[in-house]
């Protein structure tokens, strides 16, 4: 490991402070920075470490029933706090990685990060959820715009996320067996005014609404109604683990078995 | 006269060095021939190709057994090898020969997860022939038994549900691979 500064704030405001220096980086859990810098994919000076934030911890029911999980809660937490009320994204939080992994990373730090094959994108999206920043409300239709890449400006720390609670829902994972990142994953839930069906895993463009899907069911809740839909292979990721038309493949085949497992 | 070459008192030690060493060479007549059947049993998701180990059993024969959990062991590591092999691990470049399974994040190693509790049993031991022990070799045995187990046990399934077209699949059989089987 390279030489590095780590500033550890005790605060909210000392953290935004130190962000705002020259080659400053947030650490969540370090699930994903710690192994980018030990292959010297990046370096930066200065670590700006988040975890000693107590006020970023902790999932919280508010006043109009929405499941709100601070910035830097592991999925750990998550997966145990949210399980009595949003159990589609309890069970979500709790097949993350591994136990090692869930006891350190953080939803802020997979949402910042915006992996394209990662799961806490897939809910956010799912539920419509809002990112809160020390800045700002942001919508996650807004978030997510491509791979790797987010609504959030420099140095713009996530403090809480907002889940609506959807009258039922359920995320389904197909694991890439190596990684057990979602080779495709996909996050469907129900709300009074309409379905959404979010894809991990999936799409050269990262993670995204399936609106045709969407629409039929909405129509009706139900596995058939997506029987005639098929999607294009012409956008879906091809790799070791998967060809675009598998994935194409494989999306349908989630959103019918979500679908079916929310009941 | 041990203990007097390790212990050189009163020992001539200008004309003999301390200690008693002595090398020789064992070269048997032959290999041996270890032997065995073994048995899987898996289920296959046709929607996505994924294999599932239901049930596993190994029987060997290897001949004089003189540790038997050591050679239980053997057995269960080669196993777990296997099926890694048939499922899993694969070693695959690109066209410009970039190796793109190059870290445990691409290449599949078997996790306990993957791998079912197994039967083992030694218990059919026929002696070699021509070694003074009787013995056989074992630690290659599970990892020569399983891949072919568990391939076949593919190929089967895939074929009572239809497929007559397919007779093997190249490993490791992961669910892409399967599936893209199945698409004729």
């Amino acid at each position: 490991m390279y030489a590095f500064e780590l500033v550890r704030p005790a605060t909210l405001d000392e953290a935004v402070k130190a962000l705002g220096a020259e080659e400053a980086q947030a650490l969540g859990g370090g699930q994903t920075l710690i192994p980018t810098l030990k292959q010297r994919l990046a370096a930066p000076a200065k670590l700006v470490c988040l975890g000693g934030l107590a006020e970023l911890k902790g999932v919280c029911i508010a006043d109009d029933g929405a499941v709100c999980v601070g910035g830097a809660t592991p999925h750990a937490v998550v997966a145990a706090e949210a399980a009595a009320h949003y159990p589609a994204l309890s069970a979500l939080a709790g097949n993350i990685g591994d136990p090692a992994a869930r006891n350190r990373g953080t939803i802020g730090g997979s949402l910042a990060n915006n992996d394209p094959s990662a799961c806490y994108p897939a809910a956010a999206l799912g539920s419509g959820a809002t990112i809160r920043t020390v800045n700002r409300d942001i919508a996650a239709d807004d978030f997510l715009p491509g791979v790797f890449t987010t609504a959030l400006g420099d140095g713009e720390i996530i403090t809480e996320v907002r889940f609506p609670v959807p009258e039922r829902a359920a995320y389904q994972k197909f694991e890439q067996p190596a990684s057990r990142f979602a080779l495709v994953g996909v996050f469907v839930a129900k709300y009074a005014d309409g379905v959404r069906v979010a894809v991990t895993g999936a799409s050269e463009g990262g993670v995204s609404r399936w609106a045709e899907a969407e629409a039929a069911l909405s129509g009706a809740f139900s596995a058939g109604a997506i029987a005639g839909l098929s999607l294009d292979a012409d956008m879906m990721i091809g790799d070791l683990h998967g060809s675009p038309e598998y994935r194409a493949h494989l999306v349908k085949v989630l959103t019918g078995r979500a679908v079916t497992a929310a009941g | 006269m041990t203990l007097a070459a390790y212990v050189p008192h009163n020992y001539p030690l200008v004309e003999i060095e301390p200690g008693l060493e002595e090398t020789a060479f064992y070269d048997p007549n032959n290999f041996t021939y270890p032997a065995g059947a073994y048995a899987c049993e898996v289920e296959l998701d046709p929607e996505t190709g994924r294999v599932t180990i239901e049930r596993f059993a190994a029987a060997d024969d290897f001949g004089n057994v003189v540790n038997p959990m050591i050679v239980d062991g053997q057995v269960h590591g080669g196993i777990a090898q296997g099926i890694g092999q048939a499922l899993l691990e694969t070693t695959t470049h690109d066209e410009y020969g970039q190796l793109l399974s190059g870290s445990y994040m691409d290449h599949a190693m078997p996790r306990a997860s993957d791998v079912p509790f197994h039967a083992v049993n030694h218990s059919c031991q026929t002696p070699c022939t021509h070694n003074p022990l009787g013995v056989k070799g074992c630690g290659e045995a599970g990892a020569i038994g399983s891949p072919p187990a568990v391939v076949n046990a593919v190929v089967d399934a895939l074929q009572r549900a239809g497929h007559s077209h397919i007779t093997h699949i190249d490993m490791p059989l992961t669910p892409l691979r399967v599936w893209t089987a199945m698409q004729g």
